[in-house]
Parts: C-alpha cells; sequence; structure tokens
C-alpha cells in the first residue's frame, strides 16, 4: 500500500472535511464470518460442478471419440475435395486442369487503405427517397388524367378520321367572289408557292411540247368538270 | 505457512485435485477479508456482498487455470470481483426500473438500514455522500480513501489512466464535501 501520509495529505489538500473524518470502517460482519467463508465457497463450487458433470452424465459418447475426432472430420474433408474433382473432370475435364488462380487485381493498398473515407464518401452520395403510398396515387392518377384528355382532344380537333371533308363540293358551293376574294388575300403566298412549282416543272413549257390531238384527248376525257376551248 | 501469488498459482495449475484445493485455500484465505470489504462498500449490504464474493471466487476456481500472470494474482482478483460488482449493481437496476420502483437512492437507503446506522455521525453520514456518487467515481474514491491503494495498481484493476483516476477522485471528494455543506 501507498504511504498513508501521502493519501491523507492528498485528500486534506482537496477536502480538509473529509480527512477530518477519517475511514474507519462503519460496516460490521456477521461473527465468524470470515472463519466460515472458505467452506461456503468449497460448497457451492462443489454443487456447481456436480450440476454441470451431471448435465454432461445424461450422454454419454464413444470411446476415445473426442481422441479421434480431429481426424474424422480431415478424412471426410478429404473425402468432399476428392468427389468435388472428380465430378469436374467428368464433366468439364478441360476446365478441371485449369488453375483457379485468381486472375482480377486490386488497387495497390486498396485492403490497407483508410476504409472509413471511402464508407463517409459513400454516405454523402444523393439520398434516394422512397414514393409514399399517397404520393404514389397522386402519380398514378395524374397520368391517367393526362392520357384521358389526349384521347378526347384527338377525338375532337383530328376529324380526319370520323367526318372526311369533301373539298370539291365545300369549293362548289362557294361564288366566285369569294374565290377572288380569297386569292386576292393570299396571292403572296400563291405567287411563291407557284414560284416554287415553277422551279421545279415549267407547265407552259410541257403543254408546248404536246401536240393538239393529246390536248384535246385529254380535254375530251375532263370534259364534265372542265369547258377550256383552247390553250394556243 | 503463506505462499507467495506465483507459487499458488502455480500450485493451482497442477493435475492433482487435491493441490488445487491447497492452492485455492490459500488464496481465499488471503484475500478474502480485502476483497470482502471492496466488495461491501459498493453494494453496502453483507448478504448482497457475500454472494458477491462468492460469484467472485467460484469465477476465480474457474479462471485462475488459465491466468496468463500478465499482471499480478492481486490485481488480478480486484478486476474479477470489481466486474462481479459492476454486474450485481447493472441487475440491481435492471430489477428496479422492471418493477417501476424508484430505486436511485436504493444504496442510501441500504445504509440507513443497516443496524448499526447512525446518523448523527460523520462516519455514516460520509457512506450516505459516498452513495450518491456515479459507480466509477464511488470505486476511485473507495480503492484510494480506504483501500489506500496506489494509482498505478488502480490504473490495472480499472483498465483507465492514472491522470483519469486522480481527476475522478478529485470531483468525487467535491461532490461529498458539497454532500455534506447541503445536507
Amino acid at each position: 500500500m501507498e504511504n498513508r501520509d501521502l493519501i491523507l495529505k492528498e485528500i486534506e489538500d482537496v477536502s480538509p472535511l473529509i480527512a477530518s473524518i477519517g475511514n474507519r470502517n462503519v460496516f460490521k460482519v456477521p461473527e465468524a464470518y470470515f472463519s466460515h467463508f472458505l467452506s461456503s465457497v468449497l460448497l457451492k463450487i462443489c454443487k456447481i460442478s456436480m450440476v454441470e458433470s451431471n448435465k454432461l452424465g445424461i450422454y454419454s459418447v464413444p470411446e476415445n471419440y473426442f481422441e479421434q475426432l480431429p481426424v474424422t472430420i480431415l478424412t471426410r474433408i478429404k473425402a468432399d475435395f476428392e468427389l468435388e474433382t472428380s465430378e469436374l473432370l467428368t464433366i468439364a475435364p478441360l476446365l478441371n486442369s485449369l488453375d483457379k488462380k485468381n486472375v482480377y487485381s486490386v488497387p495497390e493498398q486498396y485492403f490497407k487503405s483508410n476504409h472509413p473515407i471511402r464508407i463517409i464518401k459513400d454516405k454523402n452520395k444523393t439520398r434516394l427517397l422512397s414514393f409514399s403510398k399517397f404520393s404514389r396515387s397522386i402519380v398514378t392518377y395524374s397520368a391517367a388524367a393526362i392520357m384521358a384528355g389526349v384521347m378526347v382532344t384527338g377525338v375532337f380537333y383530328h376529324p380526319g378520321q370520323s367526318n372526311p371533308l369533301d373539298v370539291t363540293k365545300e369549293v362548289n358551293n362557294l361564288s366566285d367572289d369569294e374565290i377572288t376574294g380569297y386569292f386576292d388575300d393570299h396571292s403572296v403566298v400563291y405567287a411563291e408557292d407557284s414560284s416554287n412549282i415553277g422551279d421545279e416543272i415549267n407547265v407552259t413549257d410541257q403543254l408546248k411540247s404536246l401536240s393538239d390531238e393529246e390536248i384535246n384527248g385529254y380535254l375530251q376525257e375532263n370534259q364534265s368538270n372542265m369547258k377550256i376551248d383552247t390553250f394556243k | 505457512m503463506h505462499l507467495e501469488d506465483s507459487e499458488l498459482v502455480f500450485q493451482f495449475k497442477q493435475p492433482s485435485s487435491k493441490e488445487k484445493e491447497l492452492a485455492f485455500t490459500g488464496i481465499v484465505k488471503k484475500y478474502q477479508e480485502k476483497l470482502y470489504w471492496h466488495i461491501r462498500r459498493m453494494v453496502v449490504d453483507h448478504d448482497d456482498a457475500n454472494d458477491v464474493l462468492q460469484n467472485a471466487f467460484i469465477k476465480v476456481w474457474k479462471g485462475l487455470a488459465n491466468f496468463r500472470e500478465d499482471s499480478q494474482l492481486y490485481t488480478w482478483l480486484y478486476r474479477v470481483a470489481t466486474n462481479e460488482c459492476l454486474t450485481f449493481l447493472e441487475q440491481q437496476k435492471k430489477r428496479a426500473s422492471v418493477s417501476l420502483n424508484e430505486d436511485e437512492n436504493g444504496l442510501s437507503n441500504k445504509v440507513k438500514a443497516d443496524e448499526n446506522f447512525d446518523s448523527s455521525k460523520l462516519e455514516w453520514k460520509l457512506q450516505l455522500a459516498i452513495q450518491q456518487l456515479p459507480e466509477r467515481q464511488r470505486l476511485v474514491f473507495n480503492l484510494r480513501y480506504y483501500d489506500e491503494m496506489p494509482y498505478e495498481e488502480m490504473s490495472r484493476i480499472l483498465e483507465t489512466s492514472e491522470g483519469s483516476l486522480k481527476a475522478s477522485y478529485h470531483h468525487a471528494a467535491k461532490k461529498i464535501e458539497d454532500f455534506f455543506i447541503n445536507n
């Protein structure tokens, strides 16, 4: 034990009040407690040993079981290995002849590197937020509403499929003044359009190359729709 | 004739069960009182101290064959006893929380329940003050103040640095002083 005076001085420095009380023991033990303690401990140890031996005593193992166990296990491991090898030899002799050496490599010092940093980096990645049941139902219903809107709009704004427009009939219903007025309003567009066409096919030149018989034949075929005396 | 600790350990490790029992008897006789008081100051009640001490020596019986003698036998025995104490106190806390008892003052109540308790005496008031301390501080204060143990030895038992132990002792003493002032 360390010098009692040193400990007393230490407690006097910290708390003179405690030092003044002293370290006298206030607790007491029953009479002859320590003289009987050993026998009570030994008795308890004996009881525990008996319980433990009884636990083991229910079952028995064959003679020399534990001595032979390592050899038995090793024999079993060896037999399993040989079975595996012979199986592969039968299925794929070429594969069996190959060395099982690992062909992959890792960067130098990979396993000695500071893994916690890598883990922290991984933790800093963007978190994935899961759709809640409520959000999923909103998205589902929104998608259904959009699809319904597209289908309804298609029906009303794409009439060519259900109501084909008879252009010839509609034009025949128009008066000459309406047609003339229309062309006056869109003259620029048509001039541009006709000039574009003219670049590609010169109709006048084409007509000049036709003979009068060919033109008359064409007019007779389409006489019901047109009445033109002559082009030339 | 008293054998040295190393001789007791050597004798215990002999194959003969008679030798083993002789060595164990020597160890119990040599250390039972020291360990008892160390435990008693922590758990307060004699019956609890008796249980903990017996369990500690049973652990010694079971574990001494594997004791590597990296530390002294005395240090190892104190460590076993301290661990048993802490385990016992932990179990008591769990039992108290399960039974929904407000058992924070359980140890103080045990001090007051002692047949020799005398509230007018400063020694008993000191015991009440010690029971208010956290377990670690209580251990350090008892080992230093009552067992007069060097910090170096204490450091090996509690596996804590000497500086930390000195600080704990200082804090414990100050808290005890505050208890005296306020009570």
